[in-house]
């Protein structure tokens, strides 16, 4: 493993930035509100509808509530973060440019197995499926990469391409630690330092604190507001709603408090939001006259 | 081999593994269909695919069609030409029709007389031509279960297109898929031997990629895969073996495109973990090979088998012993969490569980799967009753544990080895693993006593359960694998050689059911008796029995399934011997008139003058009296044999004897003769469904 050993989890999350910003890529921020991954951030399932063409790649803090092991399992936690990127249309290339970001932070196919494994990716909450491949070195799964064919319910045209680096996952293989709370986040503190109290208390918050009837009533409010505001046009708050909601239902969720078949129904009401939300996003970009179209060199 | 010779490459991104063997079947078949109908015809067409490429080759193509001649009939010659021999505005008409002038009209004979007629030439079609225009069709048809679109979205494939190879005698075909035109170029292997290599014929296809690092013969990848993992664990230490797997072979073979295989080892702490358990972790997560020594036993070391040589498989081996290591942590964390608590506590779980929407919790199927296993257990092996009630009650309480959560494919197994450390009844244990047997069509079935009447209610239970709700398989579709169910029973039952009655069993389901059903009971129960004839048909035919043969005994009756599966064994033997057309022609006619005419009831043997009919009543009183013997004997051959003894008084009947007679009386009394005969056949088929 060599030169890329000593590669700290800040180091690599900054070659990833250096790599996919000379791919053209907006470097964007993490979305302010929980969400359960990457493509929740409205930079990707938003921006993925419509004809405009779009570039970007950003860090997502994670949260899978029912994930969380009080920061005592060395790889599962209920927070964590995804390195994301979205190009569209995808490019023919991008399997390719993929390899080359690995190469970048100093995995290189010629030394190791690198191989794309089928695995497509559906999302019930968000009405969003793609088909592609988790990527495997020597065996480990370290991306996800799909090709988004549906977001919000609407059929898409250009597709996008999403490349989902799993980061814990990635920096342990590159510093060779097998507990992820032992990585060397930089030169003085580990990721350990930076999150372990955070998981300890959030598992405790999610399994056992959380006041149900609370997130209930979060949930319908929250639900309300989102249906509202999509009527007014207000497209990106209602969509804030939308996940609220969704991380409210993960929350319940890890509680134990929904049963099986009302579970199906909460998904159902979160999908009936996004779709909302992505349907009035088309409208209103084209009402906007779709002012992206062009950029990055496009014809169109 | 003369002919022109093809060469299709696509080229495509990762390919998923369970795809590949049908899309190339597809690809093979639709060429042949393409070059039959073009009609360029061919003599060999090879497929070869890898997860990157799908190929097909043909040789022995006619470059160009032969020129057909087609007549194209006109009027009749007699009114092409008047009285002085000159055409005619019909035989004017005609010619110009068709682009001739008169004289080349021929003449030529039909049935319906002499016509005049042009003889067109319709020049065949170049082989080229129609390959650049029906090419693209047929590899975007190719059948997957899911496509996708990439980039604009114009073209729908399995995975993006990067490369079409198509050349035809050293030409390329020219066409394009979305922006990719076709070429005469094709791709290595993607990290040994990226470049671009140039193919002109079929012949050369699989040798020059070899060159480049890529074994796109399906079979020779396989045989690979085998040689290298073999190879890669003889290598590691002495009298190590691979534990064989042909199914990961097969999945493996298609995931890679130059298999390279490395031996690993394992803390030997996870030994403690079950085989089964270990196996399946590393195959279902890893797509790794379990290693055993001589005598079988599992040993800490893996084969994983990669698709590159890389320049230190030293490094790749650590990272998958690495990858391993976090899957086996989390195996036994799995393992030593569901080890908390005894098997029984998870019944309680299941009520959070669905079913089936329809058909309420995994509780309430547990509940209703146990009714019925007592009920057969009453009937089949009463002593056995309460082993049976507890097997019920715990063999869905795996499901909820995390080694199932995880590993779907170790239910029953799971439950078994929890029932085995909570000390519960050996024949529990082992019931609850075995009633989920036969796993698939000819699997292995349930042995012991107590797993196999636990499988039997089972898989009753689910199907009555699904017809009850309208979840019937239809057409391709059987999402609940009831078909399989349903053959699993019939292979139980005669494996076991147990009498029961089906339509009992159909009943004591659907009531269980109770208000879960939404369909009338009597209509699931017909309903599900024909769904068992079919499958019981089915069966008996792929055992070789003829179709018409298990038609005639199954359209009577199949309650018994044993007893009727010995029906078809006894009409099989007789329909062999050289006499049985006449026979079956002899009661054909008998079913037939009785059919015709009515049943006729009671018989009047004082009634009967002639001789011939008192001859066959004589005949059939005897028969049917030792017949009745036979059946509850169920020698049904020595029963046959018995009707068959009858032919000559009922060929005698027919040759001497009118049924139709104008008197009434006499009629209706005929009728009943012919009525019990065909009653004494019917104890075994109905002969009329026989084929003669």
């Amino acid at each position: 493993m060599t030169a890329s050993k000593s590669l700290t989890f800040q180091e690599l999350i900054l070659r990833l930035h250096e790599y996919w910003a000379a791919q053209g890529c907006v470097i964007q921020q993490p979305y302010d509100i929980e969400v359960g991954a990457g493509t929740f951030h409205p930079a990707t399932l938003l921006r993925a509808l419509g004809p405009e063409p779009w570039r970007v790649a950003y860090v997502e803090p994670s949260r899978r509530p029912t994930d969380g092991r009080y920061g005592e399992n060395p790889m599962r936690t209920q927070h964590f973060y995804q390195y994301q990127v979205l190009l569209k249309p995808s490019p023919l290339d991008i399997q390719d440019r993929y390899l080359d970001s690995l190469k970048s932070f100093g995995l290189d196919p010629l030394d190791h197995d690198v191989r794309f494994v089928e695995d497509d990716w559906e999302s019930p909450t968000l009405g969003a499926w793609g088909l592609g491949w988790q990527v495997w070195l020597d065996g480990m799964e370290i991306t996800q990469f799909t090709y988004f064919q549906q977001a919000g319910g609407v059929e898409l045209a250009p597709i996008s391409v999403e490349i989902t680096y799993g980061l814990e996952r990635l920096s342990m293989y590159l510093q060779n630690v097998d507990n992820m709370f032992d990585l060397a986040w930089n030169e003085h503190v580990t990721y350990g330092d930076v999150h372990h109290q955070g998981e300890v208390e959030h598992s405790i918050y999610n399994f056992e604190q959380a006041d149900v009837s609370m997130l209930l009533t979060m949930f319908d409010l929250a639900e309300a507001e989102s249906r509202r505001l999509v009527e007014k046009g207000l497209v990106l708050p209602a969509y804030e709603f939308c996940l609220k909601c969704s991380h409210l239902f993960n929350l319940l969720d890890a509680r134990g408090a929904i049963s099986v078949t009302e579970r199906t129904r909460f998904i159902a009401r979160v999908r009936n939001l996004a779709r909302a939300v992505a349907l009035a996003y088309v409208k209103q970009r084209e009402d906007l006259g779709h002012p992206l179209l062009g950029r990055w060199g496009g014809s169109s | 081999m003369s002919g022109s010779r093809l060469i299709v490459e696509v080229g495509s991104e990762e390919i998923p593994a369970g795809y590949l063997a049908p899309a190339l079947e597809a690809l093979r078949e639709r060429l042949a269909g393409l070059l039959i109908g073009a009609p360029q015809g061919y003599e060999r067409i090879e497929v070869w695919g890898t997860p990157m490429r799908l190929a097909v080759g043909a040789w022995g193509l006619l470059s160009k069609a032969e020129d057909e001649v087609r007549e194209v009939i006109g009027p009749p010659a007699s009114a092409g030409f008047d009285a002085e021999g000159r055409p005619t505005k019909a035989a004017l008409g005609f010619a110009r029709g068709q682009g001739v002038e008169v004289q080349d009209l021929t003449r030529v004979m039909t049935a319906k007389g002499e016509y005049l007629a042009v003889q067109r030439t319709v020049p065949g079609r170049r082989a080229m031509d129609v390959l650049a225009e029906q090419l693209p069709g047929l590899i975007l048809g190719l059948p997957f279960p899911k496509s996708m679109r990439w980039g604009r979205g114009e073209v729908t494939f399995v995975r993006p297109i990067h490369w079409v190879l198509a050349v035809l005698d050293g030409e390329v075909i020219p066409f394009s898929l979305g922006e990719i035109k076709s070429g005469e170029v094709s791709y290595g292997h993607r990290f040994l031997s990226p470049g671009p290599i140039a193919i002109r014929t079929p012949d050369e296809y699989e040798e020059r990629l070899a060159k480049a690092q890529v074994v796109v013969s399906v079979e020779k990848r396989r045989d690979l895969v085998r040689r290298e993992v073999d190879r890669t664990v003889a290598e590691r230490q002495e009298g190590l073996r691979v534990l064989p797997d042909e199914g990961l072979v097969a999945e493996v073979a298609n995931m890679v495109e130059q298999p390279v295989a490395v031996c690993g080892r394992f803390d030997a702490a996870f030994m403690e973990l079950p085989g089964e358990l270990l196996i399946t972790a590393m195959r279902e997560h890893q797509r790794y090979f379990a290693v055993t020594d001589e005598a079988g036993r599992l040993k800490p070391f893996f084969a994983a088998v990669n698709n590159t040589r890389t320049r230190d498989m030293g490094l790749v081996t650590l990272g998958h012993e690495r990858v391993l290591r976090a899957r086996l942590d989390d195996a036994r964390f799995h393992f030593s969490e569901d080890q908390r608590r005894p098997l029984a506590s998870r019944l309680e779980d299941l009520k959070k569980v669905v079913y089936h929407a329809l058909l309420g919790t995994s509780f309430e199927k547990v509940t209703r799967t146990r009714a019925l296993a007592g009920h057969l257990a009453e009937r089949l092996a009463p002593d056995l009753k309460p082993l049976v009630l507890r097997a019920a009650e715990l063999c869905k309480c795996d499901l909820v544990t995390g080694v199932v959560g995880e590993f779907p494919s170790l239910q029953g197994v799971t439950g078994r080895i929890l029932a085995e450390r909570d000390n519960e009844p050996a024949e529990v244990s082992r019931a609850i693993e075995e009633h989920y047997l036969p796993v698939r069509a000819g699997g292995e079935l349930p042995r012991s006593p107590v797993g196999v009447i636990l499988s039997l209610a089972d898989k009753m239970e689910t199907i009555a359960g699904c017809f009850g709700v309208g979840l019937s398989p239809t057409g391709g579709t059987d999402p609940y694998a009831l078909r399989r169910q349903a053959l699993g029973v019939i292979h139980i039952l005669l494996d076991q050689g147990f009498r029961l009655s089906l339509g009992g069993l159909i009943d004591q389901a659907l009531a269980g059911l109770g208000s879960f059903l939404t369909r009338p009971a009597e209509e699931v129960r017909a309903e599900v008796l024909e769904f068992f004839r079919l499958r019981l048909k089915f069966h008996l035919t792929s055992q070789g029995a003829s179709t018409d043969g298990a038609e005639a005994v199954l359209s009577l009756h199949h309650d018994d399934i044993l007893a009727a599966a010995a029906r078809v064994r006894a009409l099989e033997e007789i329909k062999g011997r050289p006499d049985f057309r006449d026979l079956a022609v002899a009661f054909k006619r008998v079913v037939n008139i009785v059919r015709k005419f009515g049943e006729q009831r009671p018989l009047d043997p004082f009634a009967l003058a002639q001789k011939e009919e008192k001859d066959l009543y004589q005949a059939l009183s005897e028969a049917a009296a030792k017949a009745q013997d036979q059946a509850r004997a169920e020698d049904y051959a020595g029963l046959l044999r018995r009707i068959a003894a009858l032919k000559p008084q009922v060929d005698r009947f027919f040759d001497e004897v009118l049924v139709d007679d104008p008197n009434p009386a006499v009629k209706r009394n005929r009728l009943a003769l012919l009525t019990e005969a065909a009653a004494l056949f019917a104890e075994v088929a109905d002969f009329s469904k026989i084929s003669t």
